[in-house]
């Protein structure tokens, strides 16, 4: 099996899942629904001030959900030892932990932009639509960051008897460079601050890079116990 | 892949696991068209041979060899000649059995996936729980489920660790006549683990006796009785207990 199937079945199997059980979207959302509701009913903020807090709140949020995500697709293997079962397959052992990438990728994007015009509307701001095609550029590839980051110490989990505690003091620190990034953009959308967008892009496309790759070689050694 | 008759063996093989030797320089061959009963009491090494067997581990010490290439060589492409099926599941309980076949088939590269899976559904009497998911079903379901999956990319290696765990009288009865009527179908070689020999004896012809990690006897069945297998067992389970 080639690479790039082995990570369209993977992708495949995820979506699959989820259109029989709508788990991990509905907790995504209402989650992340829920973080915005107390953020917008705790801060009493000026038009000004809004504007300032508003990439950190809204990248704060994914930053949590994110988390959940996670947890729920490595779930999901877990439960009646499923990745053991594909491991058995001659699928290549980085097409599982790329498809497990991709999943939570898009998963987590499509959260987010259900989430974002809701910021918006709530936090009372307003977003042009070109506006709104600039923030895709941040979300994918902030998000892609996060997902290879997340993935991976979700993975460790799996393994490891102490893997919650590996996760959170390696996810949480790992993801900071890419949240600094996409709230850069983010800042640089809404309020013309945060310097020109293209290095924070550029940035972005690399941390990304040199994690997927970093895991990819990681993953093998990672799953052979 | 190759159609060669598949060679499998074992040398000098030793695992450690947490710093613990779960199996002590374990020497043996397994010959095409044998269908091998791995017996022992609890905590002899059984399960953790059979999953090095399937490359989920690897050796700590010594290799294994399929086709006289170790399987490290082999690389993923050893996963179309070996299957395991233990008293885990190793699918999604969420998705059907129809979905989880397909799924696994797609993964083996095999052509006209769902016609497969619906073949062996059939074939484990599964046929009309086909769209039903994998929660619903039975301990028993599962197991037959487990068995068509083992079998789905026809592998020339099956291992099964302990398929009647937790199985009533009648889920038993009815998973044997599923081997029963699967296993002759298939050549290569058939290596089942369990710690109850007079189950085991009814698939398999050839036996291995693991104790604390070590082969400790090998043969055929005359030679199990000879040997007096059983009542090495039935001393280990005393002990355990009391």
């Amino acid at each position: 099996m080639s690479f790039l199937r082995g990570i369209w079945e993977i992708f495949r199997k995820d979506f699959l899942f989820e259109l029989e059980t709508g788990e991990t979207l509905s907790l995504l959302l209402v989650f992340a629904l829920s973080v915005l509701f107390l953020f917008n009913f705790s801060f009493d903020l000026s038009r000004a001030e809004v504007q300032k807090f508003f990439p950190g709140f809204f990248w704060l949020t994914v930053l949590f959900t994110s988390v959940l995500g996670f947890s729920k697709a490595i779930e999901i293997e877990r439960r009646g030892h499923a990745i053991q079962g594909i491991l058995m397959t001659p699928i290549p052992r980085e097409s599982i932990y790329l498809g497990k990438v991709f999943s939570s990728f898009v998963f987590l994007l499509l959260v987010e932009l259900i989430l974002a015009p809701l910021f918006v509307v709530f936090f009372g701001l307003k977003m042009t639509g070109a506006q709104f095609l600039q923030l895709l550029f941040p979300l994918i590839l902030g998000t892609l960051g996060l997902a290879a980051i997340g993935t991976f110490m979700a993975l460790i989990c799996q393994v490891s008897p102490k893997g919650w505690l590996l996760f959170s003091l390696g996810y949480f620190p790992l993801a900071v460079p890419t949240l600094i990034a996409s709230t850069k953009l983010f800042q640089g959308i809404f309020q013309a601050v945060g310097g020109p967008a293209a290095p924070w892009l550029r940035f972005l496309g690399v941390i990304d890079t040199v994690e997927l790759v970093v895991a990819v070689l990681l993953f093998e050694y990672l799953m052979e116990e | 892949m190759t159609d060669a008759p598949p060679r499998l063996e074992i040398r000098n093989l030793t695992k450690r696991i947490s710093g613990r030797k779960i199996l002590k320089g374990f020497t043996f061959s397994f010959v095409a068209g044998t269908r091998y009963l791995l017996t022992g009491p609890n905590g002899s090494g059984k399960t953790t041979l059979l999953k090095l067997l399937a490359g989920l581990m690897r050796p700590s010490d010594g290799e294994i060899l399929y086709q006289d290439r170790p399987l490290e060589d082999w690389g993923s492409a050893y996963g179309k000649m070996v299957s395991l099926l233990s008293h885990e599941l190793y699918m999604y309980e969420d998705l059907t059995g129809l979905e989880n076949l397909e799924f696994f088939a797609r993964l083996h590269g095999l052509p006209h996936p769902r016609n497969r899976a619906l073949e062996l559904l059939e074939r484990v009497g599964l046929k009309f729980f086909a769209h039903e998911p994998v929660k619903s079903y039975s301990q028993g379901m599962k197991q037959r489920l487990a068995v068509a999956k083992a079998i789905l990319h026809r592998p020339k290696i099956l291992l099964f660790d302990e398929p009647f765990s937790g199985l009533d009288l009648r889920g038993t009865e009815l998973l044997q006549e599923t081997l029963q009527e699967i296993l002759p179908q298939e050549d290569g070689i058939f290596i089942l683990a369990t710690h109850n020999p007079d189950l085991g004896w009814q698939l398999a012809d050839q036996y291995l006796y693991l104790e604390r990690g070590s082969l400790q006897a090998s043969g055929d069945r005359t030679h199990f009785i000879e040997a007096k297998i059983v009542d090495r067992l039935r001393q280990k389970i005393d002990v355990g207990v009391f």
